[in-house]
């Protein structure tokens, strides 16, 4: 019996009710309050693994203490493997006799565009919002923060005045930030590539903590983009993470950094941070972050030309 | 220059933080969509900001988020109204009500999925946490674990139910 009660409250939350289900379900909702208690477990079972799954990443990179400079060998995270693989082997058929007769290939001029990300030191003391006020785009939202000049005695902002002091969450094991940007003037139509940098402290930690940065892209303008963050992770072209391991007792800032292509038709970029096992309240251990930077690197058409 | 965090602002965003997990797990109760859980939460936060300077006892927060939450699901739901898979008014009503009276069970229950989810062998873990993850889709889902996308529904369906049997055992034994 329970198990017919959990295949249609499940069909519901899955999107899949047939009209007959959604009549059976509605009967039995209005005749037990079992099945009533039931579906509000499952709902906040639901719940839980939405956000659970947030915490599940399989796929996390340990980023070096110091990581190097983008250079043209850095492994650029592609979206488009498939695309590159049949790309790189039709360039590499049709151009194997020019390569041949080269000893040394040219190394493309790379072109750098800054992405103006709205307050990326934390400088301006209104920022960032929290989710006291409705997502809105080219500012930071997210989880409770706050912009701080000084943290403690030992921690001082990388860059500028201010910084921002990350909150944990209640029951909760991260806390997050992003800010959705309008980059349709930025990036070329082919796409280009894109570095994300941000520096990260965890002051007083007892353990090795992480933060990790997320880039996502989208074809959409950020008009179309809506408020729901499970709405956005449909429409994304691309998505790539970065993880900066803090060491326990660490007082220096690291910098973590990722690359990713940009798919062709690029309009929107979404910049996320997330630090994850944030120390409950009462610790004094604290996350801070500061100088945030993005930059589109572009290759002029005419450099892969001899 | 000195930088001050205004003392209501700290004191709410502390609060919100507490309770908003419980809080979202009530608005999927009303909300058929994950997508739509961050919009209402969204709107509930904003008007519980607002409103937050009339609340005289902070020990009552949660339950007062709750009962801004019924007003914005319902409110939301309206926006909905012409959507195939919104359940009547009247049953997401009586289930919103009942679930306002249970806070401390939602609390109670929300605490024991991790160690729930622990219990399932590794491999269901893993099915049902990348089924969850971020840009996941059971199409895809089904296709890389060689799956048929049906029989897929029905083993998350499963894997659920067990944890949710495994909530109420543990319920049952405190």
């Amino acid at each position: 019996m329970m198990n017919d009660v959990d295949n249609l409250i499940g069909s519901y939350f899955d999107g899949t009710l047939s009209p007959e289900q959604k009549g059976a379900i509605e009967e039995l909702l209005t005749q037990s309050p079992e099945a009533r208690q039931r579906f509000r477990l499952l709902a906040t079972i639901e719940d839980g693994l939405v956000e659970r799954a947030l915490k599940f990443t399989p796929a996390e990179i340990q980023t070096p203490p110091s990581p190097p400079a983008l250079k043209e060998t850095d492994r650029v995270l592609s979206c488009r493997p498939l695309a590159a693989a049949i790309t790189g082997l039709v360039i590499g058929a049709l151009s194997a006799t020019v390569l041949w007769a080269q000893a040394t290939p040219k190394v493309p001029r790379l072109e750098r565009i800054n992405i103006p990300l709205s307050d990326p030191g934390f400088e301006e003391t209104n920022t960032p919002i929290p989710t006291v006020t409705p997502r809105v785009f080219n500012r930071w939202n997210g989880d409770p923060s706050h912009t701080v000049s000084s943290g403690d005695s030992i921690v001082k902002p990388k860059e500028g005045e201010f910084m921002l002091k990350m909150l944990p969450v209640e029951d909760r094991k991260y806390s997050r930030i992003e800010q959705i940007v309008d980059v349709g003037h930025l990036v070329p139509a082919k796409g280009g590539r894109i570095t994300f940098s941000a520096s990260v402290i965890c002051a007083g930690a007892a353990r090795q903590s992480k933060t990790i940065l997320v880039l996502r892209s989208f074809n959409m303008d950020f008009r179309e983009i809506s408020g729901s963050r499970e709405k956005l992770q449909e429409q994304v072209t691309c998505e790539t993470r970065r993880t900066v391991f803090s060491s326990p007792g660490s007082t220096e800032w690291l910098t973590g950094e990722l690359t990713m292509d940009l798919p062709e038709n690029t309009k929107t970029l979404v910049f996320e941070i997330a630090a994850v096992d944030l120390p409950k309240a009462s610790s004094e251990s604290s996350r801070y972050i500061d100088d945030i930077k993005a930059e589109i690197v572009v290759t002029p058409p005419n450099e892969f030309q001899q | 220059m000195t930088y001050a965090v205004p003392d209501q602002h700290e004191q709410f965003m502390r609060l919100l933080a507490k309770h908003e997990p419980v809080v979202r797990a009530y608005v999927r109760t009303g909300v058929y969509s994950a997508q739509d859980v961050a919009e209402v939460m969204q709107d509930i936060s904003v008007v519980a900001w607002r409103k937050f300077d009339q609340l005289e006892d902070h020990s009552g927060f949660g339950k007062w988020m709750t009962m801004i939450a019924r007003y914005e699901i319902m409110k939301f739901r309206q926006t909905k109204a012409r959507d195939r898979f919104v359940l009547d008014d009247e049953i997401i009503d009586k289930i919103l009500q009942e679930g306002g009276e249970e806070t401390s069970i939602r609390e109670a229950w929300i605490e024991a999925i991790e160690g729930c989810l622990a219990k399932l062998p590794p491999r269901h873990r893993t099915l049902l946490l990348e089924a969850y993850e971020p840009g996941s889709s059971i199409k895809n889902l089904a296709a890389r674990t060689k799956k048929n996308p049906n029989s897929l529904y029905q083993t998350l369906h499963r894997l659920r139910g067990r944890i949710a049997n495994c909530i109420e055992s543990e319920m049952a034994h405190e």
